[in-house]
């Protein structure tokens, strides 16, 4: 382009200019602060959300926590009619069975709120209108006649029908049957599954409700096929025999301390159910057979080990079976019984229990590659052989706590087996006969794989001295 | 394909398309308009979304090029002779538009927001639609001239008033919670004011650059570089500030034609070389609608065509009336204002991030809209054009001048 002679003078160019640029940049300024103070706003603004955001997280979950308890205590509410306290109606009784935690059942009366000592009890579950109880067999040996504690109060008298020893179950019947609580519905159809949400709702003998909530930990099945369900919910005493309820307030088992495991455990209601059935139909429970061998199934490791092709392996003899009496010893494998072929365990079992009690059972097994035949006659089983507990033989308590050290002795009573041989509180059991010994499972298995007439050697630790004591089994208790 | 090919075929069948709707009598925008419906997602789908707007850089070319031209209007001689009539006619255009179009979607069942702007937008012309159709037909007289120099004049005012709209509106919606009014009224009005004040200020600023640098250079080639080059600058640097591109091409252009006088010819020559860019600029135009678009306008839709239309004819009919224009002028004025389209969507683009709310409606009814007008208007321009008797026996130009 050409230059042409400008119109105005520089200055007003200048001015302008000088405007223009003004302009620009103030503005451009001015435009900057305001646009960071509403960043600077906006943060602010988010955060706050964030914080606002937090806080309600937080007060969820109190709700969650809160709303817990409330479906807790709704739940329990629903089932409360039909969880009763049982005590046994003569007050001299001492209620068996003994728990290896301080059971102040036997040291302790509680105290009602009006002042009357009430006995130690269990709980229970109100079954029916025909007022049938279903509790823990641990009360069997407080006799027949039980005083029943309702919820709202009512006191009525009952007796015991039956026991199952073997299912640690007892079926109890109040007289008047009139004006008792309804039963809680029961959800015996809907199958419970590891992971849920369960109660333990039991009742004290002051009335008191106790509730324990935990979840299903694990479902374990012995070698006949019976279930047991493991909850991480407390178990005190009082919750022996009490029923578990769901969520919606549905029995869905009923809670037992097994002595042999040293925990409490539930059976589900279904087969507590078909088990209460049993001890109706024949209050006179006809005696079951007994064998007194512990199975477990083959599997191809162990067929190819043992050289054979089917059976059932015999991992345990009891303390006084027939099993024992007919020399039969763990690793043994029944491959016939009565000229059947054994394949399964259940198998077995079931032919066990189907036999009258004093049957002679002819059963062929293979020990150490040889095939032999033995003569096993089944005997009545009360149940009580198989629980052996420590105060029963010895008259000592251990912690409830195993230890890789070995097992605690917390008690030895006055007068018994144990006191005579040495025993003391305090002592640490680790070992019987060179098997160590960490938990009460562990001394249950000694317990029952040796003879109660043999002395044990008992390895004790006492006061950093290790030594061995023989004992031997003073017999059952009571 | 790529991006080069898509171009390429995008210029090669604007050219088809163009001639082809020639022999309907039909202006050539509005063949590249239909070449563009035709590559786009309605149709044959050669132009997809991505690729359109990847390409979106040429509109904005196109649209800073287009608005720096027509500053030329402000030319400070131009402005004594006739900046004071044009102004009212402006006016009076807009006004009627706004009026118009308001009432008519209040009454068709809309909330006032929407209404207003749909008002403002209305307002809008399309400056590279209408101007394109004028160079076609090139035409001369009364009547164009005063096309040409309201043009500039209604983008601004429309611009302006848009700015106002969505200023009253956020006023009276209140807010942000912890902001006062008065703050926030300031807030707003300081936007507002940097936004017209500011693209003018920067526009101006580069236009003295331009004038001063451009008179050093002597090649006529190296005068084009400098000034494509700039109003590209300023296009992308506008959208850096917060500043209106097109308030400021038109600035830069209004200063550089009262710095250099001589530089009219400069915006001759960049007159002969933008056609690719416009052909360009409305294929995508065409690309970027859909014909679904046309189904949901609804009502209030073409309720907005057509008042659009009517009010920009009334308000020219009476504003020419008034203001002593030339009966040419005031019969087909309004009938010239027709085409609707760039900027128009761009403002109801914007919108979308201002009034989430009302965008939906809003742009549906304005690309649905510009669909029309797009095509129709440029005919109607033609026709306007024609009976006013000012179209002249196309020019030769000749094709490949050396530039």
């Amino acid at each position: 382009m050409k230059s042409s002679a400008p119109i105005q003078s520089w200055k007003y160019h200048v001015s302008i200019l000088t405007t223009a640029i003004l302009v620009i940049v103030v503005g451009g300024l001015i435009r900057n602060l305001i646009i960071k103070k509403t960043e600077h706003a906006e943060t602010s603004v988010l955060q706050a959300l964030q914080t606002e955001v937090q806080q309600l997280k937080t007060s969820l979950k109190r709700n969650d926590l809160e709303a817990i308890s409330d479906i807790v205590a709704l739940a329990a509410k629903k089932a409360a009619p039909a969880v009763v306290s049982i005590t046994p109606a003569n007050s001299l009784a001492l209620p068996r069975p003994v728990t290896t935690f301080n059971d102040y059942r036997i040291d302790k009366r509680q105290q009602s709120d009006n002042g009357e000592t009430l006995l130690p009890g269990v709980s229970g579950l109100l079954l029916n209108a025909s007022g049938e109880i279903l509790t823990t067999s641990a009360l069997a040996a407080s006799g027949k006649e039980f005083q029943i504690l309702f919820a709202d109060g009512t006191k009525h008298a009952a007796q015991l029908i039956g026991v199952n020893a073997t299912e640690h179950l007892a079926l109890l019947r109040v007289q008047q049957t009139d004006k008792l609580p309804a039963p809680p519905e029961s959800a015996a159809t809907t199958p419970i599954e590891a992971g849920a949400w369960l109660i333990r709702l039991g009742r004290s003998p002051s009335g008191r409700q106790s509730v324990a909530l935990g979840w299903l930990e694990a479902i374990r099945r012995d070698a006949v096929g019976r279930e047991t369900y493991f909850l991480d919910a407390e178990f005190t005493p009082e919750l022996d025999g009490s029923p578990t309820i769901n969520l919606d307030g549905q029995a869905v088992g009923l809670n037992v301390f097994r002595s042999d495991l040293g925990k409490g455990v539930m059976i589900p209601l279904p087969h507590a159910l078909t088990v209460a059935q049993a001890i109706r139909t024949d209050a006179q429970a006809a005696p079951q057979s007994w064998a007194g061998v512990e199975l477990q199934d083959l599997n191809d490791e162990i067929k190819r080990a043992l050289s054979v092709s089917q059976g059932v392996l015999i991992t345990q003899v009891l303390a006084n079976s027939p099993a024992l009496r007919a020399d039969l010893r763990p690793l043994d494998v029944v491959i016939k019984a009565e000229e059947k072929t054994i394949q399964s365990a259940r198998e077995l079992t079931e032919l066990i229990h189907r036999s009258p009690v004093s049957t002679k059972l002819r059963w062929t097994i293979v020990r150490a590659g040889v095939t032999r035949d033995i003569t096993v006659e089944t005997a009545f089983f009360d149940g009580v052989n198989i629980t052996v507990t420590p105060s029963q033989t010895f008259g000592i308590e251990f912690a409830r706590e195993a230890s890789a050290n070995g097992l605690a002795i917390t008690s030895v009573q006055p007068g018994s087996a144990g006191q005579r041989f040495g025993l003391q509180a305090g002592d640490l059991l680790q070992a019987i006969n060179g098997t160590a010994i960490r938990s009460l499972n562990d001394w249950q298995r000694q317990q029952r794989a040796l003879s109660p007439e043999t002395p044990q050697l008992w390895l004790i630790r006492r006061d950093e001295q290790s030594f061995v004591l023989a004992v031997k089994a003073g017999g059952k208790a009571s | 394909m790529s991006n080069v090919l898509l171009v390429g075929l995008i210029l090669v069948l604007a050219l088809v398309g163009g001639h082809l709707v020639q022999y309907l009598r039909v202006p050539e925008v509005v063949g590249y308009f239909f070449i563009g419906l035709f590559l786009g997602p309605s149709f044959s789908e050669i132009l997809t979304h991505e690729a359109v707007s990847a390409m979106e850089v040429f509109s904005e070319i196109a649209l800073g090029l287009i608005l720096f031209s027509i500053g030329a209007i402000f030319e400070f001689e131009n402005l004594k002779k006739v900046g004071k009539r044009t102004l009212y006619l402006t006016l009076y255009v807009m006004s009627g538009t706004i009026v118009t179009v308001f009432l008519t979607l209040l009454l068709l069942g809309n909330n006032w927001q929407v209404s207003l702007l749909l008002g403002v937008i209305a307002t809008e012309i399309s400056p590279i639609a209408t101007i394109l159709v004028l160079r076609e037909l090139n035409s001369e007289g009364p009547l164009t001239e005063t096309v040409y120099n309201i043009l500039a004049l209604n983008n601004v005012g429309c611009l302006v008033v848009f700015g106002v709209a969505t200023f009253l509106i956020r006023l009276v919606g209140g807010g942000e919670a912890d902001t006062s009014l008065f703050v926030f009224a300031g807030k707003e009005i300081f936007f507002l004011l940097w936004g017209i004040v500011g693209s003018v200020a920067f526009g101006i600023i580069i236009g003295y650059v331009l004038a001063v640098w451009g008179k050093r250079i002597e090649e006529h080639g190296e005068v084009l570089i400098l000034v494509l080059g700039m109003i590209l600058v300023v296009v992308g640097a506008t959208h850096w500030l917060g500043l209106s591109p097109l308030i400021a091409t038109m600035a830069m252009g209004a200063t550089l034609i009262n710095l250099a006088k001589e530089s009219q010819h400069l915006f001759d020559a960049l007159g002969k070389t933008d056609p690719p860019l416009y052909a360009i600029f409305f294929v995508l135009a065409g690309a970027h609608l859909q014909l679904s678009s046309l189904l949901v306008i609804g009502i209030s839709g073409i309720g907005y065509t057509v008042a659009r239309v009517v009010g920009k004819a009334v308000g020219s009919y009476f504003g020419a009336k008034r203001l002593d224009y030339p009966d040419s002028v005031r019969k087909y004025l309004g009938f010239t204002l027709v085409p609707h389209a760039g900027v128009a969507i761009g403002l109801a683009l914007q919108l979308r991030s201002i009034f989430p709310n009302y965008a939906e409606v809003i742009s549906a009814i304005i690309l649905g809209s510009v669909l029309i007008n797009e095509v129709v208007g440029p005919v109607i321009t033609r026709i306007a054009i024609g009976r006013a008797g000012e179209m002249r026996e196309e020019a030769e130009t000749p094709s490949f001048e050396a530039i």
